[in-house]
């Protein structure tokens, strides 16, 4: 990442840190992390002060770079908002319960436009952590994308702290946490992993990965596809406009996904009394079916026939929409079933205005290889 | 240098809407309900969230996406930044210091890169309709950000993303008005009028966004006021045709 890897010494003339009355303890107790040829150590609130040094001959082009890394105790804490417009964002969770490990790494093609990136961490007296990426542009501070300048942060957090983060172009990373995120980026890619708590997501392109979330997701995105694998929430729902959903082992009792112009595929078991709702306007909407299937209510809306590889008994049809039954379910309903059993079924609704709608079958055995 | 606390603390955006839609507990609202009152800049979100709530609740279905919170915060944050509070920081250790090079090159650049800027957006927008107007003013406006090469280049980066959510609301418009030829006029015209008043929400946010060119926050009010568009054309495709909002049921 660093084409010219700044030698320069850790402190020198720079002004002092300032900090809030709340934070002065923190200041003080500031563990020193060595990184490279740079640090912050104690509560010295040390600047850098020489500028980057140029790069060896034929070593590609000039970036000038620096970075800072800190061990920040956080007692009682409960909240992390990060805002960095100027790149990307990794949280991850770690062992420590009461204290943070902050990575920023900036770059820039020049060391005047280096020294105008700013990354500022604030413990605020509610509970509130903020990390927030700035550069000082037009007379002030402002929170602004850059093409040529970039800032990113990877930060370690006790699980327990609830994310917020934002970034503009910068992809966004979370892992471990376990009080929810919400996570906003205008460009960037977002990959949930391991999280438990709600997981809401706001994109403008890019394309998520979320897994392995035990708590309700919401995604929504412009462009780019989703992948969504183990969820475990009440509630799953995602949206995007260009791009595809593939959805894997969802163990939530109301599902619904839609997307505009591209292709919905769930892929996995059908929970008895959960509902599913697959939505495109342009592209296949698909329904593998994982296992035996236990028998489930299709509504389908196609404009052309559904494709089932699972025998169904239609109950209704009219124009482009249906209603069935899989066969055997079927078989029960018109004659030996109770109402408590046809409540047990698994409703699957499918609708693609333009495209297919296709259910599947896939042996677990196949799955499971 | 002043310690934040929760009552100089303004209220997140977010808690505000939260508050505003009766989904926190008695004590949170109490909270809230105390800052704002003694708050003049979340009293104004307030009223603003209130406002905008109202006039989106007279749009119908869908409603306003949660991703207002975030133009809300982007001004809230602006009034964090001038409070005292105490933070970690890079320095400024060469802050300002822009050599006569750097600045010839950036010159020249502002010429070619803003030129290039202004048709790329230009050709997106034109699509949507009814903001080409609100274009050309942005366009003008982008000399607002005078020499400083940071400004000028963070600037190029928010066009491009409002061209994107544009390119992205115009496919959407494209999609709705094959969809709509199959509509009844009543029906057209009610999407029509709908969408008239997410374009004039789009119009009113460049309009506030040309006045600071480079401002983070207005370009966040811009990009809400496409989602907010984009959100509701990509519902009303989906619904399709009359009927469907009963469902597949």
């Amino acid at each position: 990442m660093m084409a010219a890897a700044a030698r320069r010494p850790p402190f020198s003339d720079g002004a002092p840190l300032a900090f809030g009355a709340s934070t002065l303890s923190l200041a003080l107790v500031l563990i020193a992390v060595p990184r490279a040829s740079w640090a912050v150590v104690g509560g010295d609130a040390g600047t850098l002060a020489a500028p980057a040094s140029p790069p060896a001959a034929g070593a590609g082009p000039v970036r000038a770079v620096d970075g800072r890394e800190l061990i920040v105790p956080i007692p009682g804490a409960e909240r992390l908002r990060v805002d960095n417009p100027l790149g990307g964002i990794v949280v991850r969770a770690w062992d420590r319960a009461d204290a943070m490990h902050i990575v920023a790494d900036k770059q820039s093609s020049s060391p005047e436009a280096l020294a105008r990136l700013r990354v500022h961490f604030t413990a605020w007296a509610g509970g509130e952590i903020s990390i927030e990426a700035r550069v000082e542009a037009g007379g002030r501070e402002r929170a602004l994308p850059l093409s040529a300048s970039r800032v990113d942060l990877v930060i370690e957090v006790p699980a327990e702290l609830g994310l917020e983060a934002k970034t503009f172009a910068g992809d966004l990373s979370v892992t471990g946490l376990r009080a929810g995120a919400r996570l906003e980026t205008t460009g960037g890619r977002i990959v949930v992993n391991d999280v438990h708590g709600r997981v809401i997501t706001h994109q403008l392109r890019g394309g998520q990965s979320v897994a392995a979330v035990e708590g309700d997701v919401d995604l929504d995105g412009v462009e780019g596809h989703m992948h969504l694998d183990r969820l475990g929430g009440t509630r799953v729902e995602a949206r995007v406009v260009d791009g595809d959903i593939r959805a894997e082992d969802l163990r939530s009792d109301d599902v619904r996904l839609s997307a505009t112009t591209g292709a919905v595929v769930l892929f996995g078991v059908l929970r008895p009394r959960a509902h599913y709702d697959l939505r495109s306007y342009g592209g296949e909407v698909r329904v593998a079916v994982v296992g035996a299937p236990s028998g489930f209510e299709l509504r389908a809306r196609s404009s052309v026939p559904v494709v089932s590889a699972i025998p169904l008994v239609t109950l209704w049809q009219k124009g482009d929409r249906m209603r069935a039954v899989t066969a055997s379910s079927g078989a029960r309903v018109t004659s030996t079933a109770t109402t408590a059993t046809a409540a047990a079924r698994p409703v699957v609704e499918l609708s693609s205005v333009l495209g297919r709608v296709v259910v599947e079958s896939v042996p677990l055995v196949d799955r499971l290889q | 240098m002043t310690s934040p606390t929760s009552s100089t603390r303004h209220v997140t955006a977010e808690r505000v809407s939260e508050w505003l839609d009766g989904d926190i507990s008695e004590r949170e609202a109490t909270a809230v309900r105390a800052h704002v009152a003694a708050c003049p800049a979340c009293a104004d979100l307030v009223n603003e969230l209130r406002g905008q709530g109202e006039s989106l609740r007279e749009l119908g279905r869908p409603e306003p996406p949660a991703t207002l919170w975030s133009t809300i915060e982007g001004v809230m944050d602006a009034e964090d930044a001038r409070a005292e509070r105490g933070r970690w920081s890079w320095p400024s250790w060469l802050a300002g210091a822009l050599g006569g090079a750097v600045t010839a090159a950036v010159a020249v650049w502002l010429v070619v890169g803003g030129r290039a800027t202004t048709a790329g957006a230009s050709g997106s927008l034109a699509a949507v309709g009814g903001i080409d107007g609100a274009l050309a003013a942005r366009s003008a406006g982008a000399s607002g950000t005078g020499s400083d090469p940071l400004l000028i280049e963070a600037e190029r980066e928010l066009e491009r993303a409002a061209a994107s959510y544009a390119k992205a609301a115009g496919r959407l418009r494209a999609i709705l008005d094959r969809e709509q030829a199959l509509w009844d006029p009543a029906r057209r015209a009610r999407v029509a009028e709908r969408l008239a008043r997410l374009d004039d929400a789009i119009v009113h946010s460049r309009a506030v966004a040309d006045r600071d060119p480079g401002d983070g926050t207005s370009a966040e009010m811009l990009f809400s006021a496409y989602r907010r568009q984009i959100d509701f054309l990509a519902e009303v495709v989906h619904r399709g045709s009359p009927g469907i909002e009963e469902g597949l049921r």
